[in-house]
């Protein structure tokens, strides 16, 4: 011991004991605290066991100090606060003072095997770099190491327990193994202690004999005090338990042997039937304790979640009764809140419990309101748990925990429970019901965040949450649900009328106000974004046009919507077919097409709009299948499909009727694929019967559209009851039967346009049941856009048909050129390929074939042009150089 | 007949009035079934000529009628004629084709097996719409020797390098056969009687073509030329696929290096070219579109003939 100590004799307490006595006890504790290093320090221990000497040390002292060094490295963040515990300069004294011993005495030094001799060399290197960060304090220390007594005696007075400790010395030394290992032992002794601990609880409850154990209680209530003063060796020994406590708190539970020794106590008061004895003292400081170790607890696998609940509400319980300070019920709603999170992701897999929910919903409405009434509480995830300031009413409360995460979550969990259940039971709508809950936390939560100048970005969140709370109901709904929800908080309102006039806005000021923070504010995209979207469904489904499609087109988000996270996307996929819906109602028919057409082309409306899945579902794994349920919007958010699809092909139906009329012959485009899919479906039918469904509906109206039959088509149409849907299905109705009518008369004049040489309008409008204004509106438009060859006769209002349209002939003479010309491309392409890999063969000819393809080219055109013209001649003549040109490609060939 | 006339070439057909009233008579009683009129020329071979002296139609099948039924009849028909001593030499077939539309592939199948039984086989195409117009179309055709050659050796030969090795376009499949319309010296004189009898001026004659005609030869022209495109398309995916292969081959050698040049016959086999498209439609499809645009010459030039022939009346008369 003497080699051991020797250069640090400053201790005044023995240094008897045997030489070998220091190192066996630091093997024996190592071996039997730490299960990692088993097979290195069996080695240790058998070489040990062989020499019984000293040299084995260095490679221990080695190993010991490297394991020491790393967990210094992970409890930085407590002692750069507390300043460097004592204990470690001792050691670190203590080894350099053994290490340079050694070094010196060359005897032993020769004695050393080859191995610890090169371990003493590198302990010796690393010790000297090391040491230079400590110098101060170790100098500190050498000069007066008195201070160490303390430390001394309270690690006697700690392990009164442990028998073999019998040398105040030794065990000095062997407490800085137990350190070195101490991460790994903690968690694990914490681990199994947490065990006991909740057994014990629930042992406790249900006999109620703890009684006569107060005394227990009391003397384990001095463990942690003097532990921890021997810890932090600032605190005097004899200190109340609050103030011990209070020291706690300024580093709580991170330092190893602080939480072991909780633990510890944890384990002592196990027997206890409550969780205090009934005579002791209730403080703050005691309940903090408590939730400390609970929360401690929290994550490990063998911890009963229930249990943890019940205690903790039991704390809640306490705290309220004994008139603790709020922060502490603070403190305990955010640790239950959490804990009722944990257990609902180990008893659900989608959702939590009901009960639970409800659970959680009520404390959250208790925290926040808690929250509201004590401003001078702060809260918020970045408070570091050292700086938490729970007790302390002089400065201010901090309490680490962020409402915000909490709500949301409750959100996210709501938003599951509605997922799992039956959208068509009875259940769902129950469930629903609880969204005013909801609703009224996230206001709640937002007048909390305004009122405590929350950060910007958590505010957005809650703005955010509030706006997806928003969004997507109708107004008049939103404004009863807003007025119920303030009735229910009368009492609060009161005290901030500013609030109250916020709740009787309608909800576009609303929005619009949440929205502008957010884009004024937000850091992230994807809350702008989403906001942004938000608020352009709320202006569509409110018949705000113009402001929806401005607020669309501003943001820009065609281009970019496609980088964006799924739920986004489909959000925007909502808000398109919103716009579109708008746009419809407006009857601003081609921008309805035009939002609605890209949804509905693709055949997976449901897909897209994340309300249900496409029938083929066999190339998704089962992982994309939950991915997909997860993303499922809540029943009560969808949008009718039928709706979305009547609407399409409404307007594609008068989008298109009546250019089909137009360009009969040359139809190069197609506005509506889908509706043509479906039009020639319905041709190719021997036996049209009745229109059954929506969409034959539609089918037989563009049928009779075809022929300017508007009666029979607006017929078709109206029956339709999808439209009901709508808001105010007249005004919609109203609106299509005027399209129908303007648009059957376009058909008509341009499908049998060509029979009349005069029509008047007073027929006209007789025979579309149209004012002669619209009919002489209409009419001049296709005038105007050369659509219509005519021109109006003002004086006795009639219209004029000028015969210039070309006549079938001249249009099929036209389609055959330009057939031929596509077939003389494909040829040249043909020629080209061929030639282009028998390599040398071809090249003369192809450029003289290209030379002669564009020959051809001009005089089609000229052709063209004659046709135009209409003279029957060159239709012969144009029949007749097609069949040149075939002659000469085939020549060619 | 010896293997000597084979190779005679046909070089006219010469047709007896009556057979052709009687083709006219068919064909107008089947206008209205959905079939085209078909039927059997009889005749015999004199030098290069073919004479046809008698036909006789193939009654309207039903979906019961087999292959044989209709051979039966064929045979009984040929030797009732026989025992009454008529011509009982088959020596080829009519058909009705309204607006030469001939269904070319039938009628490349059925001419193929009348001329290898019969080499001298014709076969007569007859345009009812153009009768009705006053204008007898009578189109004798034949497979030239080689089509006759390549389509015995199977289908598969028709692709594009075997057509271009044997010097076959779409205008050589068919060999048009001058055809003369042969009467008995009475008819001729009755003929001749007829016309000195009806001497006053005909008043239809400058009447031009209708559109309608027009519009269905277009409407035709434009089908033929869709499918004329439809051929091109597959040749060009072919030649894509072809160099495709060819690119993989390539990069599959160099990958070997030359040591594995003994297995690339098992490559080969392996990854054969893409199989060659067949051609023989696209030959059809040219030869249809381009008696379709001849036809439309013709028309055409005839009604502007009548169209300047009126102009000129008409300012003769002003």
């Amino acid at each position: 011991m003497s080699r051991f100590f020797g250069g640090s004799d400053s201790d005044s307490e023995s240094t008897s004991s045997e030489e070998e006595q220091a190192p066996q006890r630091i093997t024996t504790n190592l071996f039997a605290q730490s299960d990692d290093e088993d097979d290195v320090k069996r080695v240790v221990k058998s070489h040990k066991d062989k020499r019984l000497g000293y040299d084995c040390d260095c490679l221990l002292h080695a190993f010991n100090f490297e394991l020491l060094g790393k967990i210094y490295q992970k409890a930085k963040n407590i002692i750069d606060k507390t300043g460097i515990p004592k204990f470690y300069v001792k050691y670190l004294v203590e080894l350099e003072d053994y290490i340079k011993e050694i070094w010196d005495d060359k005897d032993t030094k020769k004695k050393l095997s080859k191995i610890n001799a090169k371990a003493l060399g590198a302990l010796r290197q690393k010790m000297k770099k090391y040491v230079r960060d400590f110098e101060n304090d170790m100098a500190a220390y050498r000069e007066n190491p008195d201070v160490d007594e303390d430390s001394n005696v309270s690690g006697e007075e700690e392990d009164e327990s442990d028998e073999d400790m019998d040398d105040g010395d030794v065990m000095d030394f062997t407490k800085k193994p137990e350190n070195t290992t101490g991460r790994s032992q903690f968690l694990k002794s914490g681990s199994s202690e947490s065990e006991s601990d909740g057994d014990d609880w629930s042992a406790s409850e249900d006999e109620d004999d703890g009684s006569d154990k107060e005394g227990g209680g009391g003397s384990k209530a001095t463990g942690p005090s003097i532990f921890l003063k021997s810890t932090a060796g600032t605190v005097a020994r004899d200190s109340k338990r609050r103030k011990g406590k209070g020291s706690k708190q300024v580093a709580p539970k991170d330092d190893n042997e602080l939480s072991a020794e909780e633990a510890k106590v944890s384990k002592d008061k196990s027997p206890d039937k409550a969780l205090f004895g009934k005579d002791a003292e209730i403080t703050n400081e005691s309940v903090l304790v408590k939730v400390q170790e609970i929360v401690a607890v929290r994550g490990k696998k063998s911890t009963d979640r229930r249990e943890v609940i019940n205690t903790f509400k039991e704390l809640l319980q306490i705290t309220s009764r004994e008139n603790l300070s709020t922060a502490l019920s603070v403190k305990i709603l955010v640790g239950l809140i959490s804990a009722i999170y944990d257990s609902a992701v180990a008893v659900l897999v989608n959702s939590m419990k009901q009960e639970y929910w409800k659970m959680c919903t009520e404390f959250i409405v208790t925290l926040v309101d808690m929250l509201l009434d004590h401003p001078e509480i702060t809260t918020g995830m970045n408070i570091p748990e050292e700086s938490e300031n729970i007790i302390d009413p002089n400065l201010p409360y901090q309490v680490r925990g962020c409402v915000v995460t909490l709500v949301e979550r409750m959100d996210d969990e709501f938003t599951k429970i509605l997922q799992s259940c039956d959208a068509h039971s009875l259940e769902y709508v129950q469930r629903l019901k609880d969204e005013s809950i909801v609703t009224a936390i996230i206001k709640r939560t937002q007048k909390l965040v305004e009122k405590n100048n929350f950060p910007a970005s958590d505010t957005c969140k809650v703005y955010l949450r509030r706006i997806e709370h928003m969004y997507y109901k109708y107004d008049t709904l939103l404004a009863k649900t807003t007025s119920k929800s303030e009735n229910n908080d009368d009492d609060e309102e009161k005290s901030e009328p500013k609030e109250e006039e916020e709740g009787t806005n309608n909800s576009k000021e609303e929005m619009a106000r949440l929205c502008n923070y957010i884009y004024k504010r937000d850091q992230t995209e994807r809350i702008r974004t989403r906001a942004m979207l938000c608020q352009t469904y709320h202006h569509a489904i409110h018949d705000r046009w113009t402001d929806a499609r401005d607020l669309m087109l501003m943001s820009h988000l065609q281009e970019s919507i496609q980088f964006s996270d799924i739920p986004t996307q489909v959000l925007y996929n909502r808000t398109m077919v919103q716009l579109g819906l708008c746009a419809f109602r407006h009857g601003i028919i081609k921008n309805a097409h035009n939002c609605l057409v890209e949804l509905q082309v693709t055949n997976r409306v449901r897909e897209l709009l994340a309300q249900g899945f496409s029938q083929r579902q066999s190339d998704k794994t089962k992982d994309q299948e939950k991915l997909e349920r997860q993303r499922q919007i809540p029943f009560h958010m969808h949008i009718n499909t039928e709706l979305i699809e009547c609407c399409y092909l409404t307007s594609a139906m008068l989008l298109e009727i009546p250019y089909m009329a137009a360009h009969e012959y040359n139809r190069r485009r197609l506005i509506s694929k889908n509706f043509h899919f479906q039009l020639r479906n319905s041709e190719r039918q021997t036996l049209v019967g009745p229109p059954e469904n929506m969409r034959e509906q539609v089918i037989a109206a563009a049928h009779a559209m075809r022929t300017g039959d508007w009666k029979a088509c607006s017929d078709y149409i109206l029956r339709i009851k999808v439209w009901d849907l709508f808001t105010e299905p007249e005004t919609v109705k109203a609106m299509l039967l005027k399209k129908i009518r303007e648009e059957s008369l376009r058909t008509y004049l341009f499908t049998y346009g060509g029979v009349y040489s005069s029509l008047s309008l007073s027929s006209l409008s007789e025979m579309f049941g149209m004012e002669s204004s619209d009919v002489y509106r209409t009419i001049s438009k296709m005038i105007m856009n050369d659509e219509l060859q005519a021109s109006w006769d003002e004086p006795t209002e009639t219209l004029m048909m000028h015969k210039c349209e070309p006549t079938k002939l001249q249009n099929l003479a036209i389609q055959i050129a330009d057939k031929i010309y596509a077939l003389a491309d494909t040829n040249e392409k043909i020629l080209h390929e061929r030639h282009g890999y028998q390599i040398n063969k071809g090249r003369v000819i192809v450029s003289d074939w290209r030379e002669q393809s564009r020959d051809r080219r001009r005089v089609q055109q000229s052709q063209n042009d004659e046709n135009w013209s209409g003279n029957k001649g060159n239709q012969g003549r144009s029949g007749k150089g097609s069949g040149n040109r075939n002659k000469r490609k085939h020549g060619g060939k | 007949m010896s293997r000597a006339e084979i190779d005679v070439p046909i070089k006219k057909v010469s047709i007896d009035g009556q057979v052709i009233l009687q083709i006219i008579r068919h064909c107008q009683s089947e206008r209205d079934s959905t079939d085209l009129a078909q039927g059997v020329l009889l005749g015999m071979l004199v030098d290069n000529c073919t004479e046809v002296t008698y036909c006789f139609p193939f009654p309207e099948f039903t979906e019961a009628d087999t292959d044989n039924d209709i051979e039966m009849y064929q045979l009984d028909m040929m030797k009732y004629l026989r025992s009454i001593n008529m011509d009982h030499m088959q020596v080829g077939w009519y058909r009705a084709s309204p607006f030469d539309l001939n269904v070319i592939k039938d009628m490349l199948d059925s001419q193929y097996t009348y001329q290898k039984q019969i080499h001298e086989s014709v076969g007569l195409l007859f345009d009812p719409i153009k009768a009705a117009q006053g204008n007898l179309s009578m189109k004798a055709y034949r497979l030239s020797s080689k089509v006759m050659e390549m389509y015995g050796q199977g289908s598969t030969e028709f692709t594009v390098n075997s057509i271009l090795a044997a010097g076959l376009s779409y205008e050589n499949i068919f060999e048009e056969i001058p055809v003369e319309i042969r009467n008995s010296s009475l008819c001729n004189v009755y003929l001749a009687q007829l016309k000195l009898n009806h001497s006053s001026a005909p008043t239809s004659y400058l009447t031009l073509g209708t559109d309608s005609h027009l519009e269905k030869s277009l409407r035709l022209l434009s089908e033929s030329l869709d499918e004329l495109h439809q051929e091109a398309g597959k040749l060009s995916v072919y030649h894509k696929t072809l160099r495709m292969h060819h690119q993989k081959q390539q990069s599959l050698l160099k990958k070997r290096g030359d040591n594995a040049k003994a297995r690339d016959d098992d490559d080969s086999k392996q990854n054969r070219p893409p199989p060659a498209p067949y051609r023989l439609d696209n030959l059809l499809v040219a030869n249809q579109t381009n008696k379709f645009c001849q036809e439309l010459n013709q028309y055409v030039s005839q009604s502007f003939s009548k169209l300047f022939l009126a102009e000129a009346l008409e300012n003769n008369e002003s």
